[in-house]
Formats: structure tokens, sequence, C-alpha cells
């Protein structure tokens, strides 16, 4: 095993077992994180699998939240919420991704990200009539999951909704890094050319990518509206993006688990940060900046494969001969 | 090496968890010399700082000063202070960490709406007696409950204070620069309502792009034949809009802002543009122009205001609403307390049915801006509000309207 | 007010303010273009320049031409230091990297600016206070001498880059790193400059508009994704094409609020960019490989 994976599983172990040994503002704050973890997470797949560096994961995420709080407002229950949320951040995505994903320069997918992000702001702002604008809609009592009552706020039902999910993705990508279709995957991700002469369809994957990451940012909205029981247009502010981004860019931009890691260290730092100091941003855009500058990629790169045992052994010096990517010879 | 980093790293995620549970499973004491514990839920940073700061000063002074005399009913105050940065999910995670963490007995909230629309039912279900500094309607429309009691005054009441005088002393045909925003359609439903029962109409009005650059072009729709102009804009635009008002030729169009809209930004400052502006206020800015400066000195020199009502130290203006309403939702919660007997967080229900019970709360050094009554319906309180206006730099008092004008119907929002 | 007059009026208007965000535009190409380097962070030198300006007027009492002159002295200052400190380390990395550390550098400054003069939105007097009429619609005659001064720094900064031996290197270095280096120019000495003449175009640019729309530590964002867009569409090989975009963005939202409300009006204005996009996505990266 190594060590990225076995800080993975530690990491969602901890998520795992928190509900039951801690108290209801831990939970809260926790769920909370994992909510947000969604974006960054979401963001990471856009990023290394689809060549988008989207600044409006954001905003599916906003997206999905308010599509929880309308359909619950229609009287809908919980899975219908759910895959409402998925469905129309999907739907999103794939409008968005059919611009996007054929913009070649890099550049230009990125601004055109912000520039939706922008777009969306400005309508949910404006439409009050819908959204509340930033008074916002509320999401009252509970609901129902096959006739299961599911009360909303911060509780180990919705705990596990929130959770399960992103620890099934993230369960998921540690098998599927060896199989055929994680190689072919990050191929795509990080040498289009080579993937098109082999003959798989990139635009296409790469579409499918920023679509259903579109959907899960979604998703995490959606949990995130039933947690905060409470939407609003605040939800469509680029800094939320920006937080993703942050978050991934200090866990690791091209290793999955870079999001969880980058959620798990970043969010209890500022929140302690905040109780230190007022200015907490000033900490955040320090960091980020130190991240870009001293480890670009980030804790998921930082260990990298290194395998445990071995870790173990090397000395500073062997393990920087081996460069950046950390690949033992016996992996 | 790398087993112990990773058995530290569990370590320091359970001494994290531990460190995050400690204040949830506190016993609550109820001993008569624990301190009672005050809860500010306000924003420190984002755009509504220097308000929230103002809003902070007051309720330290506040705390400080009903600890010197005594506390409540004997019991001493704790005041926990958090900052929402002004985004309406922190505001919600750090209202959590009043309730769960510091175990707050009341909370004075956020005067940004959307963090009050959201804290309201999540301190009603802790059952937790929520002040909101927030001025949005649905707090006391919708969300009424017996665990939220507001003393400031609503959009509605403000427009309807502000309309019955608007209409006979200034015309019948109002416009209106609002915010493109839920707090300017708040405004807008709230005038047109209330000009039209005071005999007026609001003609027309131009919902500006929150920050937007260059107000200008937009304005340039305003109808010239308007009895005066509402403004319901929010600060970092008022510094562009009032300007371009004067530029366009409507520096001498009456011009009346809505509650607060005035204190977001150094309004006299802005010099020939804003001259002979109206503003509908909940307090009055000169210790003068107050009903009895004598008691309206404590609060001003307690928070550091001066008798000009800007700050004593520096020459920074005040947030003067929020800061005197913070500064009486401590008297009117000391009152509840040892009026219902208050003991823990139990009575919470009791207190409030003391307050509803109680038929006003008098002129006094606690209670400043004057007097009012808490409606047993909603519990909202109808305060008294004052038209003042810009002279020669200074903002001056013109016009009081009594609270009791601008009572509307409620439903039995509040089942005791 | 007769229809044509208000085209007039607002075609005018939008000029104005197309030329005052070609000023922050043509400072974010002029890192994009020759440094291939997102600088987020210029929305916060913007930022300042108001910011600054506000307080050296306020505050220290200066005029309003000398605080703004030493409000952009004091952005451009900071670009240097900010370029040593930051953005030359990242000048060479992906393309990723300096627009994270670009936009760690914006949250810093932002914060910074709250921290220190608070979160109070200051107006400055505009130092011109006549009027002159357009069709019978009073129009603020600071603004004209705004639009010209920018006119004039756009042109200064045309020249300097065409004509300068100083320009030719900038604008050749990036195109040819090794060969720049043979012939003695130094990439890094380049970048400085690039910074610095970048930070002092988004300083100037924020400086001028203080009068008009005030100051205030979150301004920046409000011009980030209009500016970025604007030398996407308009290219950041082709300086011009910035500019044009810019003033044609002005005109259009201007426009369309005559026949709409301010709000669909400035969404109509990015939305009608999105097919731009679409139709030329890779204009500047292609220019600038070429």
């Amino acid at each position: 095993m190594s060590v990225r994976t076995a800080l993975g599983v530690v990491a969602l172990l901890v998520l795992a077992v928190m509900p039951f040994v801690t108290g209801p503002y831990a939970v809260f704050v926790c769920a909370q994180m994992i909510t947000l973890i969604y974006i960054a997470a979401s963001l990471q797949m856009s990023f290394a699998y689809a060549r988008i560096l989207s600044f409006m994961q954001g905003t599916f995420f906003g997206l999905g939240s308010y599509v929880a709080c309308v359909t619950h407002g229609s009287g809908f229950t919980l899975p219908v919420m759910l895959l409402a949320a998925v469905a129309a951040s999907g739907v999103l995505g794939v409008v968005v991704g059919l611009v996007v994903t054929r913009m070649k320069a890099a550049h230009t997918a990125v601004i055109c990200t912000l520039l939706v992000a922008t777009i969306v702001l400005m309508c949910a702002n404006s439409f009050v009539g819908i959204t509340g604008g930033e008074d916002g809609l509320s999401l009252r009592g509970g609901s129902y999951m096959f006739g299961l009552a599911v009360a909303f706020g911060a509780n180990r039902i919705t705990y596990c909704f929130a959770f399960l999910p992103l620890a099934a993705y993230f369960i998921f990508v540690m098998l599927a890094e060896r199989t055929t279709f994680g190689v072919v995957m990050k191929a795509v991700g990080s040498n289009e050319v080579r993937a098109a002469q082999l003959g798989y369809q990139v635009w296409l994957r790469h579409l499918a990518v920023f679509a259903a990451a579109g959907g899960m940012a979604g998703y995490g909205g959606a949990m995130n509206a039933v947690v905060l029981e409470h939407v609003s247009s605040a939800l469509f502010d680029p800094n939320l993006s920006l937080t993703a981004v942050l978050w991934t860019a200090v866990g690791g931009l091209a290793h999955p688990f870079g999001a969880l890691f980058g959620g798990l260290l970043v969010f209890p730092l500022t929140e302690l940060a905040a109780r230190a100091f007022k200015y907490v941003d000033i900490v955040v855009g320090a960091l980020l900046i130190a991240a870009a500058l001293l480890f670009p990629q980030g804790i998921a790169g930082l260990v990298g494969e290194r395998r445990l045992g071995h870790f173990n052994r090397r000395s500073s010096k062997e393990m920087l001969a081996e460069g950046p990517e950390g690949r033992s010879q016996t992996a | 090496m790398s087993r112990r980093l990773m058995i530290n790293r569990r370590k320091a995620l359970q001494g994290l968890a531990a460190v995050a549970t400690a204040g949830s499973v506190r016993v609550a004491a109820a001993a008569s010399s624990e301190p009672i514990v005050i809860g500010l839920q306000t924003e420190l940073t984002g755009a509504l700082a220097h308000d929230g700061g103002w809003g902070k000063k007051a309720a330290e002074a506040a705390v400080a000063w009903q600890n010197e005399r005594g506390g409540f009913a004997g019991r001493p105050l704790k005041l926990v202070v958090v900052d929402t940065e002004t985004k309406v999910d922190v505001g919600i995670r750090r209202l959590q960490q009043l309730l769960q963490q510091e175990n707050c007995d009341f909370i004075i909230g956020s005067g940004h709406g959307g963090i009050g629309m959201a804290s309201v039912p999540l301190c009603r279900d802790a059952k937790v007696t929520y002040l909101p500094l927030a001025r949005t309607d649905g707090i006391t429309t919708e969300l009424g409950n017996p665990y939220s009691v507001r003393i400031v005054a609503n959009s509605t009441m403000g427009a309807s204070a502000a309309s019955k005088w608007m209409v006979d002393s200034l015309g019948k045909r109002w416009g209106m620069v609002l915010a493109d925003y839920a707090f300017g359609y708040s405004q807008r439903e709230a005038f047109t309502a209330s000009l039209a029962k005071a005999g007026g109409e609001l003609a027309q009005a131009i919902a500006l792009p929150v920050n937007t650059n260059d107000p200008l072009p937009y304005l340039l729709k305003l109808d010239r034949s308007l009895s005066g102009i509402v403004m319901a804009i929010l600060g970092p635009d008022s510094v562009r809009v009032y300007p371009a008002l004067r530029s366009l030729g409507f520096g001498k169009t009456p011009k009346i802002t809505v509650s607060c809209t005035q204190n977001l930004f150094d309004i006299v400052r802005l010099g020939s543009a804003v001259e002979g502006v109206y503003a509908l206020d909940e307090v009055p800015w000169e210790l003068d122009d107050y009903p009895n400066p004598a008691f309206s000195k404590t609060a001003f020199d307690r928070i550091g205001i001066g008798s000009n009502g800007r700050a004593k130290d520096g020459d920074d203006y005040v947030m003067l609403p929020n800061a005197i309403m913070a500064w009486e939702c401590t008297e009117l919660l000391r009152m509840a307390v040892e009026g219902a007997r208050w003991k823990t967080k139990a009575d919470n229900l009791s207190l409030s049915n003391w307050l509803v019970s109680n038929p006003d709360f008098a002129l006094s050094e606690g209670f400043p801006q004057g007097g009012f009554s808490v409606r047993a319906a909603d519990q909202q309180a109808f305060i008294d509000q004052y038209i003042l206006q810009i002279q020669g730099g200074r903002m001056k008092r013109v016009s009081k309207v009594a609270g009791a004008t601008t009572v509307y119907p409620s439903k039995d929002l509040v089942q005791r | 007010m007769d229809f044509s007059y208000a085209l007039i009026f607002q075609t005018f208007n939008g000029v104005v303010w197309g030329l005052i965000f070609a000023l922050i535009a043509l400072g974010l190409s002029l890192t994009f273009g020759l440094m291939n380097l997102m600088n987020v962070a210029h929305a916060s030198f913007y930022m300042l320049g108001a910011v600054l300006t506000a307080q050296f007027v306020t505050r220290l009492g200066l005029g309003f031409w000398s605080g703004a002159a030493l409000a952009t002295i004091s952005v451009g200052g900071l670009g240097m230091v900010v370029n040593r400190l930051v953005l030359a380390r990242v000048v060479d990395s992906p393309p990723v990297i300096g627009l994270l550390a670009t936009a760690g550098l914006l949250l810093v400054i932002e914060s910074s600016t709250l921290a220190t003069f608070g979160a109070v939105p200051v107006s400055v007097d505009p130092p011109v206070d006549a009027t002159f009429s357009i069709f019978g619609v009073d129009y603020p005659g600071y603004r004209l001498v705004v639009a010209g001064l920018a006119v004039a720094i756009l042109i200064v900064t045309f020249l300097l880059l065409r004509f300068t031996r100083f320009g030719l290197w900038m604008r050749a270095a990036p195109q040819q790193r090794e060969l720049a280096l043979i012939s003695g120019v130094s990439s890094g000495r380049i970048n400085t400059a690039t910074v610095i003449i970048g930070s002092l175009l988004a300083g100037v640019a924020g400086a001028l508009v203080a009068p008009i729309a005030g100051a205030h530590f979150q301004m920046g964002s409000s011009v980030l994704a209009v500016a970025f867009t604007v030398i996407v569409v308009g290219g950041a090989g082709n300086l011009w094409g910035a500019v044009v975009i810019a003033i044609l963005l002005g005109v259009v939202r201007g426009v369309a609020a005559a026949f709409m409300t301010p709000s669909e009006a400035e969404i109509l204005s990015l939305v009608l960019l999105l097919p731009v996009l679409l139709l030329r996505p890779d204009g500047i990266l292609a220019k600038a490989r070429s």
C-alpha cells in the first residue's frame, strides 16, 4: 500500500467515526466540510481528467443546493431531491462542457468558467422571486427516504448521506487506479494527443468528466442545503470556487486524494486561525502562495506513491534523488 | 519513522476532535454565580465589517456596563463574539459554535438579512433566544417564533414610517433607486404599499446591479417630474450613485435613504452631492437630538461615540442604529431575566412570555432610543423612527415618527 | 428624453468606460501575453490604485492629482515587490501554478487592505467639477479628462512597446528565451519591467476611477472576470484587440440599458461574449505560440 493510499484510508476512517465519537458541533462542522470537499473533489476531477481548471464548481454546488431546496418545497422526498440536484448540475455541466472542452487553450476554458460563474451570480442576485436573493430560502423540517423520516440539519443520518457517496468515490478511485479504465482516464487527462492517437475519444471523455464533476458538486450542494437548512445567492459567489481551488492546490491537483487531504488540512486550519486572527483570508492567501511556490504538487504529490515499508528505511537524500514523482523501483 | 508520523497524525486528529467536543459536553450549571453567556453573531470582516465592528463595540460596552451594575439578577455576564465574515455559510457555522460549543443563553444576531433568516430557525430548534439586528421582513413575518425577539424596525415598518411624512411634506410621486438584490426588492415592495396607503405612489423604480462600476447610464432613465427619490442602495454603490445623480441634474430633487443604508458609508463626507438628503433612521445621530440626551450620554460615552455622532477616537462614522440597538438588546435581556426570574436556558420560553406581557420598556439609560413594547403575535417591537436631514455636513433631526403608527397586522405566529 | 439622444449618450459613455477598462485589460494582457501568466492579482492592483488615492486625498489631504500619482507609483512599487517575491518564481511553471499563486496574492492584498483601511467605501471628489451638455444631458467633465488621459497612456504604452529597444526585448524575449539570453537580454529583467508596467496601468486605472466609482476593498473582483474576458476575446497577442473589445463591451451595455433593466443589460453584455469564446476559442494562445 502506498503512503498516499494509507493516508487516504486513514482520512476516510477518521471521517467515518466522527459522528459517533464527537458532539453535535463537531458533527456540524465536519458535515459542512464534507459537502465542501465535493467541490474540491469535483474540481480535481475536472482538472485532472478533463484538463479544465474550473472556476465554476461553486456554481454547480449552488445549483444543486437550490434544486434540492425547490424540489423539497414542491413536496418531493430526499432521493428525488438528491437525484434532481445531480441531474440539474450534470446538465449544466454538459452545456458548459460543450463549450469549454472544445477550447484548446487552458486559459480560455478557465476564463469561460469564470464568466459563466459571474453571469449565474448576477442572475441569482437579480431573480429574487425565484432564488430569494441574498436573504435566501429555508429548507424546513425534514424529508423521507423510502418511508424513513430524515430530519434536516447536521445529524448522523444526514452525515452519512453526505459522507458515504464521497467515500465511495474515493474508494472507487483507489480501486480503479490500476485498471484499464483508470489508466485510460489518466492518459486522456495528462496526454490527450497520445491518447487520441491510441484511438480514444478524448473530447467525449472530457465532456463526460466535466459533466460528472458538475453532478458531483451538485450532490455536495444538495447535501449542503440539507445540512445548513438554508440556501441563498451567496452560494454562487466565486469565492466558494476559489476555496475549492485552494483546498485542491494544497492537497494536490494531480491525484483525487488531493481534494480530501486539502480539505481535511485547510478547513480545520482556517477554523482555528479564525479564532486567533481576524483577517483569516490573509492566512488563506499566504497558504495558497506557499502551496504554489513550495509544493506545487500538493500533499498527494509529496507523499507520492512511496510504499509504506520503503519509506521507513530511506534517507531524505535517496528520496531527493528519486525526483518529484517519487516512483520507487519495486512498485 | 513514517509509522510514528502516522500515529502522531492520528493523535493530532483525535486531539482536534477532542477540542471540538470539549464545549458540547460541558454540563449546563445553573449556580447563581455562573455567568450568563450572551453570544454576538456579527460581521467583523467582509463587506459589512464596519457595521458589525460597531455592533461589537456596543455589545462589549453594554456588557461591561451591565456587569458594573451587578449583572443580570446578580449574575455576571460573559460575551462571546464570533465573526460571520459576512458570509451565510460561515454565519451559520459560527451560530452553531455559539449554540453548541459556547452554550450561549442568548444571542444577539447578525445585521445581515440572509444570515438572520438562516439563523432564526436554528435558534428556535435549539430553544435559545435570538435578537436579530437584521431588518428583513421575513424574520418576523414568516419565521416568527417564541425564541426570536426583534427590536429593530423591519422594512415594512421603515417604509410606513417614512411614507406618510414623505407624502405630507414633499409630494406624491416618488421614484426609487434600489439595489438589484433581495434587500432592494423588499424595500420596493414595502414602499409601493405604504406610499399608496399614504396617498402617494411609487411611480418608477430602477434596480442597479450590485457593485456596478458606473450607475450613470442606468440613472439616465429617471423621470424628471418626480417629487423625490427613495434611495435603497448599499454602501459601495452609494458613493457612486449620489455624485452621478447630481451630475444628471437631480441634485436638487429631494432624496430619502431607507433605514440604515445611510449608515453603510460615511455619507456626510460626500459633501455637496448629499447636502439636503433626508434619511430614515431608527436613532438620531447627534446626542442633542435624542429624546433625552442625558440618558443617551451613557451609551454614547461607553461605546465611544462623541456628541456629534462620530467616533471619539479618530473621525470614523458610526453605525449608530446597530450600536444603539445592540446596547438596548442587552438592557431588554436584563429586564426580562430579572422580571421572569430566569435561571437557565430552559426558562427561555417563559422569558419571552414575560417580554410580551410587559406593556412598555420606557425611555431610560438602557433604552436611549425611546420606549417600545413587544407584540405578542410575532415578537416584533415597534420603536420610534426618525426623519433626519443632512444640513451643512451634519445629520440633523427633522421629525420623529411614533412607533405606534407603524404597526401592521400580523398572523399569530407565536403559539404559546 | 428623446430615444436617439439616449443612444448617443450611452455610446459616448460606453467609449469612456471602454477606455478605462482598456487600461486595466492592457496591463493584464501584457503579463499574460509576454509572461504567459494569468495574473489574478491584477484586480487587486486596480483596487489598490483607487483605495490609496482615496486615502492619500482624504487622510493626508493631498490634492487629487498628486494623490493619484503617488498611488500609481506605490502600486508600481508593490508590483515590483510582488514580482520578486512571487511572480518571478512561478513564471516558468505550468500556468495553473501562476494562477494559484496570484489568486493567493489577491486574497492577501484584499484582506490586508481591509485590515489597514477598513471596509468603508470612500468617495473622492472629482478634480474637475465642470459638466458639459450632450443634447441636453449634462455629462461630467471629469470623465472626459479620464478618457483623454486613458488615450494618452494607451498611446504611450504602445509607442514604448513598438519603438524602444526595451519594447523590442519585451516582445522578443517570450518568443525566443534562449536567443534573448544569448543576446544579453535577461528575461528576468524583462519580466520585472512587464510586471511594473502592468501594475502601473492597473494602478492608474484605479486612481482615475476613484472619483467615479469610489474606493472599496472589494471593487477589484467586479472587474476581474470582465477584464480577463476582454483580453481573451480581444487577444493577448493583439493589444489593440483588447482595447476594441473593452470599448465595444461598454457601448453594448450602455445601449442595452436603454431597452432593459440594468442587470439584464450587464448579463446580456457578458452572455454575448460566450459565442465569441466558442467560435474563437484559442485565439490568443495560438497567436502567442506561433
